[in-house]
């Protein structure tokens, strides 16, 4: 089985194996998780005067009244903050915009929903972030494509993942569109970043701070336990680490 | 098979693609020092220790940021990364990484906001 809707403004994918239609209603499943991301784009974007975030980057609620989700948020991007040396920060010229984070860890959240039913085998893929449980239809890893920053229509490299996330954060087709927190100014000089991790928050967490990060992304991502890196440059190589290497289908 | 090693170890300028790296794995005994490459921010040379036919050990002989100072990290953290040219692929995937042309107008317009913002 496999749906896609479009929630928070990206196309949002359920991937479910025939074989798990067995023991569960797969739709409804699939259902859940639709309903859980839309909840999550109500609470948290950036672009709805009425969501919670919208209301937190005007003080209108102090972040000790925010919801338990907005409060796990608001931790999870102090720590990233700190991890990454300021290089990830959700506040940027006094705007307050949790995106870089919200979405792999909106993806791990609703993996767990499934899990809770009992799934074994399935993928959520939220605008090119992806989480990964067990195997595919034909009881194989997952294959991911990493998409060509230089022609998004092609695939440049295809991984083979199991229970493992996978997050990109790039600039594709025209110019740069993330801002490096330390400065304001757009982050430049790679193409795109692939980070593989436990999982889709851990992923796109740090996809995104080292993208800021520029061609020292990489090697930031190689000193990170259990996360590895596939960074492009401009000039049309790619530079990865090692445990990259081991993810890739020949 | 020495030279393919010590290339293959010498840093973040390493080309390789699976076969040579699988050719790397299948190593002569010995301490290979590699060649002195630039890696982004300076230069960088290491030695790797083999025994047994696997890489055991990675001296890091000269680092970018230790104005010469040798800094030893042991074969389960290796620093280097290794370098390919792009290539399309044709094969079958489950599902694609990247930014979607979608998530690419969100963030356009958020950077037009945020330059709004900023002036």
């Amino acid at each position: 089985m496999r749906r896609t809707e479009i929630i928070m403004g990206m196309p949002v994918t359920v991937v479910i194996p025939e074989r798990e239609r067995a023991d569960h209603d797969v739709d409804a499943s699939a259902e859940a998780v639709f309903a859980y991301f839309r909840d999550v784009d109500e609470r948290f974007s950036p672009f709805k005067v009425d969501s919670e975030t919208s209301r937190i980057g005007r003080r209108e609620i102090p972040p000790s009244e925010a919801s338990p989700e907005m409060q796990e948020v608001l931790r999870l991007s102090e720590e990233t903050r700190r991890m990454t040396n300021g290089y990830f920060d959700v506040w940027l010229r006094g705007r307050f915009d949790p995106s870089g984070l919200v979405k792999g860890w909106a993806i791990s959240r609703a993996a767990e929903i499934l899990d809770a039913e009992g799934y074994l085998s399935f993928s959520i893929e939220a605008g090119g972030d992806i989480e990964t449980r067990g195997a595919n239809d034909e009881g194989q890893p997952w294959l991911i494509g990493v998409r060509n920053p230089f022609d998004p229509s092609t695939v440049i490299r295809t991984v083979k993942l199991a229970n493992r996330g996978i997050a990109t954060s790039g600039t594709y087709i025209r110019g740069e569109h993330i801002y490096n927190p330390r400065t304001g100014e757009r982050a430049n000089g790679i193409a795109s970043l692939t980070v593989i991790g436990p999982n889709a928050y851990e992923a796109d967490r740090f996809a995104t701070a080292a993208f800021v990060m520029g061609r020292a992304g990489a090697q930031y991502v190689a000193g990170l336990e259990g996360l590895d890196a596939y960074m492009v440059e401009l000039n049309g190589d790619a530079v990865f680490t090692p445990g990259f290497a081991e993810y890739v289908q020949p | 098979m020495a030279a393919a090693a010590s290339v293959a170890l010498a840093a973040a300028t390493a080309t390789a693609d699976a076969q040579a790296r699988a050719a790397a794995y299948n190593l002569a005994d010995g301490s290979f020092t590699g060649r002195r490459e630039y890696a982004y921010y300076g230069w960088m040379r290491v030695r790797a220790i083999v025994s047994g036919g696997r890489l055991r050990d990675v001296r890091i002989l000269e680092y970018p940021n230790d104005n010469g100072t040798s800094r030893y990290i042991n074969g389960v953290a290796l620093p280097y990364l290794i370098r390919e040219a792009v290539n399309v692929q044709s094969s079958r995937v489950d599902l694609i990484s990247g930014a979607t042309f979608t998530s690419d107008a969100f963030q356009k317009s958020l950077a037009d906001a945020l330059r709004r913002a900023g002036r």
